[in-house]
């Protein structure tokens, strides 16, 4: 029964994807609905997967698995020693992916219904759920891979999935070079990963997570090794969850079709690297240094995200580099021991900002502009549903209590604080930059005044369009995901409460939570803070806007140009990358193109015409030949054995 | 009786066309075509159904056994196949008594897979060769002629010199079958007149496999005969060839300074083969050279003289037929639409437009016969080789391995000229018959399926090459 669950969940989507290719021309208008069966079907298996396993604590993991290859090499150079082991091929269910497959599955459920009302006048609509299903079939592939191996091939997938949608336009050159920028980055990425890989197998001889405990690596490995190993896995990580400073492909990625960012690059496959870190966490814990390494890297990550969301004017890129930063945080409170609150806030954060992003996206489809200015002159404010929804999910972002995003943020700050100060102090000014950045855009939407032209303009696109509000079905797909997720972002938070007693968190393996007024008393605080910041500076929309255009510091260039982050990339890539390209361009020319390849061939050629005329058409020349060559190896056989 | 049913049901067929060829015109010629087909057929089924017995018939001079039967299996249907590409072939070469022919070869060639002695041997190979060179002639122009001429004289040059080795070894070991040969064999390997007479009596094997240095007729006798026989002096008579060499390795062993010597005809062929191929326009006689080029590679595999290499040489002369089909396939379908029985590669200019699957199928028959993975044609070469480096035979397999690049060039140049080149103006799409499409289909199957998984093929050469053996 659990094996069928599984398969289901796992193959559901894969066939959607087959099924949505082979459909002829005329039937492919059943795509959306296909799309929406697969992703129910898997998203139904994982709840009552959850249902049937939740709460079971000490429960031992569901293990299936095959063995796949055995490989068996001789110590030889450049290793020098033997490497024997199995790789094996299985799902491996435990509390940890069994939490992130629901989350998964669920929000995939969403994104699908959401997307029926989105793309609904899209000609290509087609190809979108077969792409939006094979991100499915990779993501839950990744999520439930019971070893490192598998993970990887998933991961790849899963790349190439991202890579397929945020290019879904793909005529858009922006889309396209968007698209190639996050591929590019997250191969760098994979790289590091993938050695990390081979150094874990070589010394250990498995790669199953089951056994992959921080005392297995530190004896099989030692102490250099496992930190080489797990900084390397890093470098994945940091590609897939935009660490800094990698981070700089995710904002761009925004210019794939709204639910898809709400998905893929915010949700899920963004926090795989996060559901990663804490899989393998036996791993990078092997290494104090990895540790501080995460940690270091997650509070960069963390306020250069938050830093950049202050000054931008697209919705999307906001919400992206809020992304960013709370992917960050969560990247911190691994480095601060604390996987678990992690993966808490993974949980929130999924559910918190998918109901952001898909919010926009309902913005952004009736208002056609991105410009939260425009959006708010439209009239944003009067559009109830998103209104009502984003503001559950930005008080949900910054943490305002009880909603979900403060039970997991608060859990993540203490870590820090336990942690030392430093990390404190950034984790705390990320929380005041979220608060300002959050209110910013609430207050923006909500205090503009609607000009006479944009209302206009939309409602004259309502009756043109045959009126999106008569339309039961795309009323519906709109409001229902939203309003759904908007609930899980206000109740989540309960699963890691201590007035609960945190069943989450006991689950995946941690403490359960204690209540520290303290900690509530500076969460409001910094909440408060923020807040103020965001009315004093943005509570005239018209004049925050002029402010924004005519600012020209150092400060709002250094923001603008994104810490410079991309220059030094381009800057990198043509000083260095290209001038050894350039140099193995001229050594391929010439030497092996010029010398080895050509001149080899014709050499060949030169035999083949010397072959041609010995082909002379005499008959009397072709036997003498034959014969003249039996006579010479005969005497040759003959005459060389005899002595 | 049953243990030689294929060589019965040849012989009612040939029989029967011969009733036929009293006739003239196109109604009877139509009834022969129709019964050799159903002959050939039929023998492919008989062989294949016998494929587990083991008899020895006619004092040990014929022997009926798994190897045998593979190898009638293969010849047949390479048979049926070369039958059915008469049909669209050159009208002069589409009379009656042909067919006769065709199917006299056949049975020639059949009688070859199983004869363990000298004297069977040799009639079974004329009957088959005496038939290929009617075969070759049968275009009546002055070239065809001329090229089954040299075919003819060079081919009793081979079996003058292989009667001389077969009296030497008659002497040497006092009897005419395989069997005596064998229980002499151990006390004669350092002999060197042993070593010489085993020289001289593969000279006919050599020739029959256009190997170097009696494959000068080939190029000749492949262009001027009509597309059908070269189609079948291509495989079947190939895979004859390779059966007799096998059972006479199996039966005299593999001396050293022997393996050295067929090493250097095999290093020979294969760089000669390739080169030359390089240059030539006119598709047959590019495929010629590619079969000398070919014999080299099986040549290597049947050196190492191991039970290995006989069962790999036994897969590959199968696929070797196999993929050879699905070119000669090609090559005669787009014959036929050029009305050109000597088509050169700008006819295949824009094939893939005009015709993509039969493009397909050139694509795969040639990077099989190129040896690129998954196909056929990788698999074959990678058990031959496999077998030669298991004997130490690193180098020839180097070699091999390097003249397979080289080989790539010439195969590819066709599969651009059909993929990359555009067709001439106002060609019209190329048709095909229902069965010549089944036919493509099959053998593009055959190609993937035994690149794939080859082993039931691989297991049962191993076990008939040790039910000989052991």
């Amino acid at each position: 029964m659990d094996l069928t669950l599984l398969w289901t969940i796992q193959l559901a989507p894969l066939a959607v994807f087959a099924l949505i290719f082979i459909l002829p021309k005329n039937a492919r208008g059943i795509a959306p609905l296909l799309g929406l069966t697969g992703s129910a079907a898997a998203a139904v298996s994982a709840l009552c997967f959850l249902l049937a396993h939740a709460g079971k604590a000490g429960q031992p993991a569901l293990h299936y698995s095959v063995d796949w290859l055995t490989i068996d090499l001789p110590a030889a150079w450049p290793l020098g020693k033997a490497v024997s082991g199995t790789l094996k091929a299985g799902f491996l269910l435990d509390p940890l992916n069994l939490l992130m497959i629901t989350l998964v599955t669920v929000i995939s459920f969403f994104v699908q219904l959401f997307s029926f009302y989105y793309m609904r006048e899209d000609e290509s609509r087609p190809r979108y759920f077969a792409y939006l299903s094979f991100f499915s079939f990779a993501m839950t592939g990744l999520v439930l891979a019971s070893n490192l191996l598998q993970t990887f091939m998933f991961w790849e997938l899963v790349g190439l999935a991202s890579y397929l949608l945020i290019g879904f336009w793909y005529t858009k050159p922006s889309a396209a070079q968007a698209a190639r920028k996050a591929f590019v980055l997250n191969r760098l990425g994979d790289l590091g990963f993938y050695l990390g890989i081979v150094i874990l197998f070589v010394g250990l001889g498995t790669l199953d997570f089951t056994g992959l405990g921080k005392d297995a690596v530190l004896s099989a490995l030692g102490p250099t090794l496992a930190m080489a190993a797990g900084l390397l896995v890093l470098t994945g990580v940091m590609g897939k969850s935009a660490q800094f400073p990698l981070h700089i492909w995710l904002p761009d990625a925004m210019e794939g079709p709204t639910p898809v960012s709400a998905l893929i690059h915010s949700a899920t496959m963004v926090a795989a690297g996060v559901f990663l870190l804490v899989r393998a966490y036996g791993v990078f814990s092997a290494s104090e240094v990895t540790l501080e390494v995460i940690l270091l890297l997650g509070c960069v990550t963390g306020l250069i995200g938050a830093l950049l969301a202050t000054r931008q004017r697209d919705i999307k890129k906001i919400l992206a580099y809020s992304t960013v930063s709370q992917l960050g945080l969560m990247a911190a409170g691994v480095g601060a021991h604390a996987p678990q609150a992690a993966m808490f806030h993974l949980t929130t954060h999924a559910f918190f900002k998918s109901c952001l992003f898909l919010t926009s996206g309902a913005f952004i489809h009736r208002f056609h502009s991105n410009d939260i200015w425009t959006i708010a002159r439209g009239g944003g404010r009067k559009d109830l549903v998103p209104m009502l929804t984003l503001t559950v999910g930005l008080l949900s972002l910054c943490g305002l209590p009880p909603l979900s995003g403060f039970f997991s943020k608060d859990l993540i700050l203490e870590a820090a604080k336990h942690h030392g100060l430093a990390a404190f102090a950034a984790c705390v000014a990320v929380s005041v930059l979220t608060a300002y950045y959050s209110f910013r855009l609430l207050f923006i939407v909500l205090f503009a005044r609607p000009t006479a032209g944009h209302g206009h303009g939309h409602h004259a696109h309502g009756h043109d369009a045959g009126g999106h509000h008569e339309d039961l079905l795309g009323g519906l797909s709109r409001a229902l995901p939203l309003l759904l997720l908007a609930a899980l972002s206000i109740y989540a938070g309960f699963l890691g409460s201590p007035m609960t007693h945190s069943p989450i968190l006991v689950w995946l393996g941690g403490h359960e939570a204690h209540f520290d007024p303290a900690m509530a008393v500076k969460t409001l605080v910094i909440i408060a803070v923020g807040c103020a910041i965001a009315f004093a500076l943005h509570r005239d929309p018209d004049a925050s806007e002029k402010k924004l255009e005519s600012s020209k510091g150092p400060w709002a260039m250094l923001v603008d140009r994104r810490f410079f982050i991309d220059d030094a990339f381009v800057w990198v890539t043509k000083q260095v990358g290209l001038r050894i390209a350039s140099f193995f361009d001229l050594m391929d020319r010439w030497l092996v193109n010029g010398v080895l390849v050509n001149g080899t061939s014709y050499r060949i050629a030169d035999l083949g015409r010397l072959a041609v005329r010995l082909q002379s058409g005499s008959l009397q020349g072709y036997l003498a030949c034959g014969l003249a060559v039996l006579a010479v190896t005969l005497l040759w056989l003959t005459g060389g054995s005899s002595r | 009786m049953t243990s030689l049913m294929t060589e019965l049901i040849y012989l009612t067929g040939i029989l029967g066309t011969l009733c036929l060829a009293i006739g003239r015109g196109e109604r009877p010629r139509r009834w022969a075509l129709g019964l050799g087909l159903l002959t050939a057929v039929a023998a492919a089924i008989a062989s294949a159904c016998s494929s587990g017995s083991v008899t020895e018939l006619f004092g040990g001079t014929y022997r009926v056994d798994p190897l045998s039967q593979g190898y009638k299996a293969v010849i047949a249907s390479a048979l049926a196949v070369c039958l059915w590409l008469t049909e669209r072939g050159p009208s002069e070469s589409r009379r009656v008594e042909v067919y006769l022919f065709y199917l006299c070869s056949a049975l020639g060639l059949t009688l070859m897979t199983g004869s363990t002695g000298f004297v069977s041997l040799y009639v079974a190979m004329e009957l088959s060769s005496y038939s290929l060179y009617l075969l070759a002639a049968s275009r009546e122009d002055r070239r065809a002629t001329e090229g089954a001429l040299r075919y003819l004289l060079t081919g009793a040059i081979a079996s003058g010199v292989f009667l001389w080795g077969v009296s030497i070894l008659c002497g040497l070991t006092g009897g005419a079958t395989f069997a005596a040969l064998t229980q002499a064999a151990p006390a004669l390997t350092s002999d060197p007149l042993f070593i010489g007479a085993l020289a001289l009596t593969s000279f006919a094997f050599l020739f029959k496999l256009s190997a170097f240095p009696v494959h000068f007729w080939a190029p000749d006798a492949y262009q001027s005969a009509p597309l059908a026989a070269t189609t079948l002096i291509a495989t079947a008579s190939k895979a004859g060839a390779v059966a007799v060499i096998s059972r006479f390795l199996i039966a005299s062993g593999v001396p050293v300074a022997f393996a050295g010597w067929t090493g250097l005809l095999a290093f020979v062929s294969m760089t000669l083969g390739n080169t030359a191929a390089l240059h030539q326009a006119d598709v047959k006689r590019l495929l010629a050279y590619s079969s000398i080029a070919q014999a080299g590679y099986i040549l290597t595999g049947l050196l190492a003289g191991t039970a290995d290499g006989y069962s790999s040489a036994f897969f590959y002369a199968t696929v070797y037929a196999l993929m050879n089909c699905g070119a000669f396939l090609v090559v005669s379908a787009v014959a036929a639409d050029a009305k050109n029985d000597n088509p050169t590669v700008r006819h295949f200019d824009g094939l893939a437009d005009r015709q993509p699957f039969l493009a397909l199928v050139l694509l795969l028959s040639l990077l099989s016969l190129a040896g690129i993975p998954p196909l056929a044609g990788f698999t074959g070469k990678w058990v031959l080789f496999s077998a030669a480096m298991d004997q130490g035979h690193w180098f020839l397999v180097l070699w091999g391995v390097l003249n397979s690049v080289v080989s790539l060039f010439y195969y590819l140049t066709l599969v651009k000229h059909s993929y990359l080149e555009k067709a001439p103006a106002g060609s019209q799409p190329l048709r095909l018959t229902p069965v010549t499409r089944l036919l493509a289909l099959a053998i593009f199957a055959g190609l993937v399926f035994l690149g794939v998984y080859p082993t039931p093929l691989i297991e049962y050469a191993r076990s008939a090459v040790s039910a000989i053996a052991g």
